[in-house]
């Protein structure tokens, strides 16, 4: 395996945890901080995510190589439309009594800022191939499914002491834990939690692994993209595009400014 | 004179008490999506309260037909979808068509503004609510609200984060997640206090 490849596929695999599309860029949060509220909500709506927008993704590769992007939105919104009937059909088969549930959070994965952006965005990119693109939807799904079920269970168990509807052996528990704005804070401490295990998860990667490359850390993010070592930079072949790549929310004017009052406070 | 009132409250629940960012997380990426720009914001405020407004008109007379058939809880997003294409459509051609350099120099924003959770949401509630026209016009002013201050609020919250020494973890997202959690704490008070 080449440098280049190994840096790809490491890139890709970076979408499950250091690029994780909640955790980091605050995308299909909806579902993730009000509908996880228990276990078996989030196995559903990871299991109706994983139908609708799996093939969505998949199916805006070819697709971007023959639409316009303003045309590409409706259509990527209309074929997550379309699937969304399967979805629901396989939630009600496989975990019955779950859509009531999820209420209006099931629906709403059809337009979520992931699709839209990564369709906006994906014909700008011609160089990606398909095999990288499909690895990193697949992580990208992977990583949504890990912080639901991981949201899903913790919640459960500190609000209601139950976990799959099972009761626990738990004395105290806290409601609040099932409300809205403490889900936005558990994601938040999630995100910090993910910050701070991925330099531990890939120096123990290393450890194990000496001769691959580093995936990029949040470090190595935080950078602005012209000054980051990315494989286009130095002239090596892309991983494919992915939704997160398009659109980095993190402040990097917070980050000068505060470089700036770093600067003159040392003066 | 009670129609009226009930379209008022729909209105104002749904921009204060019931945030559609804030109490039920819709549209909360977009939200952290636009701060990033602030010369876009009062514009991508416009525009999707321009598509808020639009999409819930169409999605209603699109509903009405479709609710009659047996299997229609399964077409919602697709209500949905075909009402804020034909949205999307429609104001893309007239700004083509009106002012061609302002939409060549702000259609970026249109695609995220159109097709959104927030958008998508409102067309949700108004038909799991059995809203009327007016009732999920109103409720769609609501939103469009609810948004436009959630940009504002985030927006400010994000320039005073700024100014603070926060723990390098806790930086960008994280610490704007707690600051909204904090936030929605606030409204679910405030409407926790109102008599049912």
């Amino acid at each position: 395996m080449t440098p280049s490849t190994r840096s790809s596929l490491m890139d890709c695999l970076s979408h499950i945890l250091a690029k994780n599309p909640v955790l980091t860029y605050g995308m299909l949060l909806a579902p993730a901080v009000v509908a996880s509220v228990s276990l078996k909500v989030s196995a559903a709506l990871s299991l109706a995510s994983l139908i609708i927008l799996l093939p969505t993704l998949l199916a805006l590769y070819p697709l971007s190589r023959i639409l316009r992007s303003t045309l590409l939105v409706p259509v990527a919104a209309g074929i997550a439309a379309i699937l969304y009937i399967p979805a629901l059909m396989a939630v009600n088969y496989i975990i019955p009594n779950m859509v009531d549930k999820m209420g209006i959070y099931l629906p709403i994965i059809t337009a979520d800022v992931l699709l839209v952006a990564c369709a906006t965005e994906l014909p700008k990119k011609r160089k990606s191939h398909f095999g990288w693109h499909a690895l990193s939807v697949c992580c990208v799904m992977v990583g949504f499914c890990i912080v639901m079920l991981l949201l899903g269970g913790f919640r459960e168990m500190a609000g209601s002491a139950t976990l799959w509807e099972k009761e626990l052996p738990v004395g105290r528990t806290a409601a609040v834990f099932l409300f809205p704005s403490f889900g936005f804070i558990i994601v938040a401490f999630l995100a910090v939690l993910v910050r701070v295990l991925t330099p531990q998860v890939v120096a123990l990667f290393h450890r194990f692994f000496p001769n691959w490359t580093a995936p990029a850390t949040e470090e190595t993010e935080l950078l602005p993209a012209e000054e980051s070592s990315s494989p286009e930079a130095v002239g090596e072949p892309q991983p494919a595009v992915t939704p997160e790549d398009v659109s980095d929310y993190r402040p990097r004017k917070l980050k000068r400014r505060k470089q700036k009052a770093e600067g003159e406070d040392a003066q | 004179m009670n129609q009226y009132l009930t379209l008022l409250l729909t209105a104002v629940t749904a921009a204060f008490f019931e945030s559609c960012v804030f109490a039920r997380g819709l549209g909360a990426g977009i939200v952290l999506r636009n701060i990033e720009n602030k010369k876009d914001l009062p514009l991508s405020c416009a525009y999707m309260a321009l598509f808020s407004l639009l999409t819930a008109l169409f999605s209603w007379l699109l509903w009405w037909p479709v609710s009659l058939l047996s299997f229609s809880n399964y077409l919602h997003p697709l209500v949905a979808v075909v009402s804020a294409s034909v949205a999307f459509g429609l104001v893309s051609f007239l700004l083509w068509k009106i002012k061609p350099g302002f939409y060549r120099s702000t259609k970026y924003l249109l695609p995220f503004s159109a097709f959104n959770s927030a958008v998508f949401g409102c067309v949700f509630l108004a038909i799991r609510d059995k809203m009327s026209l007016l009732q999920a016009l109103f409720a769609a002013l609501g939103f469009a609200i609810a948004f436009a201050l959630a940009t504002f609020f985030l927006h400010e919250g994000r320039r005073r984060l700024s100014m603070c020494k926060i723990p390098k973890a806790f930086q960008g997202l994280p610490s704007l997640l707690i600051y909204i959690g904090i936030i929605a704490i606030a409204i679910h008070g405030l409407a926790g206090q109102l008599p049912k």
